[in-house]
């Protein structure tokens, strides 16, 4: 092993969810994942991307802890992921707020679970809810929030325990176009203020170059990696960005190799 | 580093033990079917060892074999069949009552949103009222033969068909009528062709829950006034200190539930077949 | 319904001044527009029903006057009565709500929890489920006696079944996310327990025990039919019967139907609508 930490480091990953039943009702064994390498360094924001059913939140769920790699290891700041991790948020497409919870309890749930509710805790979350937008709001309850205002909370509760590492999974999957993008203005915002490393899986080509320093194409089912875009963007991401022709041009290049790997496993 | 080999995952590794996908502490197949058999032949086993006989004193309690020997060959056969005939068709006769007048006014209920707000708060106020209560009361009216608890299985078995149906009429689909109007259809044509058959599924619901009710307002009509029937034989077994035959009449029951639960099932899934709700 | 809520700080809407009507008249209106219909139909089915009788000359037992059940429930000896019976039958009933709905609870979520547990009990859970739990009654009289200890024991049996059904349907349906998201959170069991599953099965696991107290009730008064001498409603309707006297039975009838509304539609109710709201039931 280098001396050299990486964030999260997949080697050879493969993950084969097992069948049940026998005869007509029978579920075969399906191979999600297959062999797939990837490292990101430390403060590197990495997005995922491919086409649905590639696998892409079980090597998420993997690098959480959720599920174990049939083959292969997931290491995350070099050691062996045996469970969840107290230094990695997570974010999911449902946002999962717990709907008895306001706000401000929502966000402090991690940080509750760990036993590390303090006023230093309390002031940390409100300095993020600031960040995200959402000063005033936090006795507010979920149902009073609308869906973008949910996903930022999720997003705040992901940071609250002040994780190295950030898990996001489509986190703005089922919102509308304009708010996702606005989301995605201010995640990196979020992003470079708090200086964190993070992981995406998303669907959107244009938020995946929009907001990473490095996308990784997958494949269809079994999703394995076939290329890694870096965009040569500064870590500051503007919505004027997104009208540029650098931009259009890094995202016809990402949708190109992603038809070509749809049509390679199709054909 | 070697790699976990494929079936390492079948055992959950201590941290993930929270997971939901690999349930807690799960256990194999094996214990499980072990755990289950070893319960039962305790259960068994107790159920023959523990009583001490019927003594006629209060902690009477048949031992195993001798409500098997009530359930074999030798026993009151005549006497259990004729009370379940009974009982059964009261309950038939009784739920059938109940679901012609249960469809009829769930419609008109239903239909028409002045007599719904009228008599709704009515029809909540005599749901509330168990309906074994009544009882007495069929009895006076129509004695102790079948026709008191016809009558009384009739009135449990109404409601829970009536509020289905009348939900079901209420809550037809707009869009659907909106749909057929704008092809049309006349107020008949709706209520033939979008109202009625969306109500299938809705009055099987109630249905179900009736059926239930059906065996069991029956049967505590007659425990509490009748000349034949289970509540009868039943109240008769436990006079007489007769408990292994009381106990094989709930064997008996429990057999007779699981074949009406089973019945209701495969009607509703020949229901659902033919009448997708959705 | 969630998707309704519209975002606070994008749409802050305003009714404009002129839709909206004085408050005063508006409640008035819609509370009279609620409640004329049912007095109405409560009003003129009771004169309907009193003028038939006395026209065609029916015979009290087979329905009573409606003024003959006011003039029961209105006597003296009848209040004395129906106060003990009722304190008795509802008391008969609590008891049996608790003990029965309690450990409901408690086999549920064992049940729950543990597929072990739920695998070992399902079976038996099943079958008693299918038998008519009514048909017990002698037996209990046999064991239990004639007095409160029978009647309870009765209605917590009733009431447990639909608590064990209630709790073990909540707990298994807690949505799959939100147990996933705690996990990842390094939540332990425990904590994953209490913090998640539990709260988001309180409005399933409410309306089971509203079922499970209706079921108590009719415990208790079954209770009440077969044990001659164990007091209470149930028993007041019986002496009532064994006299003929229909228009007693009625008014007692109505006592058991606003003893019935009160604990299932209105304690329930508020109770319920309470853990609804708080809670927020995903249905």
């Amino acid at each position: 092993m280098t001396t050299t930490e990486h964030a999260v480091e997949l080697a050879g990953l493969r993950h084969v969810f097992a069948g049940r039943g026998r005869g007509r009702r029978a579920v075969q064994d399906t191979e999600a994942v297959r062999n797939v390498d990837l490292t990101v360094r430390p403060g590197e924001f990495v997005s995922i991307v491919g086409p649905s059913g590639c696998g892409k939140s079980t090597i998420l769920k993997m690098i959480a802890g959720l599920l174990r790699p049939t083959h292969g290891t997931v290491r995350v700041w070099g050691e062996p992921v045996t469970g969840p991790r107290r230094d990695i948020g997570i974010a999911l497409q449902d946002a999962t707020l717990l709907p008895w919870r306001d706000v401000m309890a929502n966000c402090l749930f991690p940080v509750e679970l760990h036993g590390k509710v303090t006023d230093a805790a309390r002031e940390r979350v409100s300095g993020l809810l600031e960040r995200a937008g959402l000063a005033g709001f936090e006795t507010r309850r979920p149902k009073e929030l609308s869906g973008g205002m949910r996903q930022r909370v999720a997003i705040c509760r992901a940071l609250a325990d002040d994780p190295r590492l950030l898990l996001l999974d489509e986190p703005f999957g089922s919102l509308d176009a304009l708010t996702r993008e606005q989301m995605n203005i201010d995640l990196n915002r979020i992003w470079r203020e708090t200086e964190k490393t993070a992981l995406l899986i998303t669907h959107g080509i244009d938020e995946a170059v929009l907001l990473s320093t490095r996308v990784v194409i997958l494949s269809e089912r079994p999703g394995t990696v076939v290329e890694v875009v870096t965009p040569p963007f500064p870590r500051e991401r503007t919505k004027e960005l997104m009208a540029t022709p650098e931009f259009a041009e890094v995202c016809g290049q990402v949708r190109d190799r992603l038809f070509a790997a749809e049509s390679k496993v199709g054909g | 580093m070697t790699a976990p080999s494929a079936d390492a995952r079948s055992v959950a590794p201590p941290r993930l033990d929270g997971h939901p996908d690999g349930e807690a502490r799960s256990a194999s197949a094996a214990v499980r079917w072990g755990g289950l058999v070893v319960v039962t032949a305790a259960l068994l086993a107790a159920w023959q060892i523990l009583p001490s006989g019927v003594q006629g004193d209060g902690s009477s309690v048949p031992k195993l074999d001798a409500v098997l020997k009530a359930l074999g060959p030798s026993g009151e056969w005549g006497e259990y069949l004729r009370a379940l005939r009974t009982t059964l068709g009261e309950a038939f006769f009784g739920l059938l009552i109940g679901f012609v007048a249960g469809v009829v006014l769930g419609v008109l209920l239903g239909e028409s949103r002045i007599l719904r707000q009228g008599f709704y708060p009515y029809a909540v106020a005599l749901q509330a009222l168990p309906p074994i209560a009544l009882a007495p009361i069929f009895v006076i009216w129509f004695g102790l033969g079948m026709e008191s608890k016809i009558g009384l299985v009739g009135a449990a078995t109404l409601f829970p068909i009536l509020v289905s149906t009348m939900a079901g009429v209420a809550e037809t689909d707009r869009g659907r009528i909106e749909m057929a109007t704008a092809f049309g259809a006349s107020r008949s044509q709706i209520r033939l062709k979008i109202v009625f058959p969306g109500l299938v599924v809705p009055i099987f619901s109630g249905l179900e829950i009736s059926v239930v009710l059906s065996f069991l307002a029956a049967i505590a009509g007659e425990l509490i006034s009748a000349n034949a029937g289970v509540g009868v034989i039943l109240q008769v077994y436990q006079r007489d200190f007769r408990l292994a035959e009381e106990f094989a009449v709930l064997v008996i029951l429990v057999a007779v539930g699981l074949a009406l639960a089973l019945l209701v099932r495969l009607a509703r899934h020949f229901v659902l077949e033919r009448m997708p709700n959705e | 319904m969630s998707k309704v809520t519209p975002a606070p700080d994008r749409v802050r809407r305003r009714e404009p001044a002129a839709a909206r009507r004085p408050l005063g008249t508006g409640l008035a209106a819609r509370a009279a527009f609620l409640l004329l219909p049912p007095v109405v139909v409560g009003v003129v089915g009771v004169l309907l029903i009193q003028l038939v009788i006395s026209r065609f000359e029916i015979s009290g037992v087979v329905i009573p006057k409606p003024t003959d059940v006011f003039e029961v429930m209105r006597s003296e000896i009848f209040m004395e009565q129906i106060g003990e019976s009722t304190w008795q039958t509802w008391k008969a009933t609590l008891i049996g709500f608790v003990l029965g709905a309690g450990s409901g609870v408690v086999l549920g979520t064992l049940m729950a929890e543990s597929r072990l547990v739920r695998f070992v009990l399902y079976p038996y859970v099943v079958a008693f489920q299918s038998l008519p739990k009514i048909a017990l009654a002698p037996v209990c009289v046999l064991w239990l006696g004639f007095g409160l200890t029978m009647k309870f024991s009765f209605a917590a049996m009733l009431a447990f079944f639909p608590a064990v059904i209630a709790t073990l349907a909540a707990l298994s349906t807690v949505p799959r996310t939100r147990l996933e998201m705690a996990t990842a959170f390094c939540a332990s069991p425990r904590q994953r327990f209490f913090r998640v599953s539990l709260p988001s099965a309180m409005p399933g696991i409410v309306s089971g025990l509203e079922i499970s107290m209706a079921f108590a009730l009719i415990g208790a008064i079954v209770g009440e039919f077969v044990a001659p001498s164990a007091g209470g409603l149930g028993q007041l309707l019986l002496t009532y019967s064994e006299a003929i006297n229909v228009a007693a039975e009625f008014s007692v009838l109505v006592v058991l139907m606003v003893l019935g509304v009160l604990q299932n539609k209105i304690l329930f109710g508020v109770v319920r609508a309470g853990t609804e709201r708080f809670f927020e039931s995903s249905r």
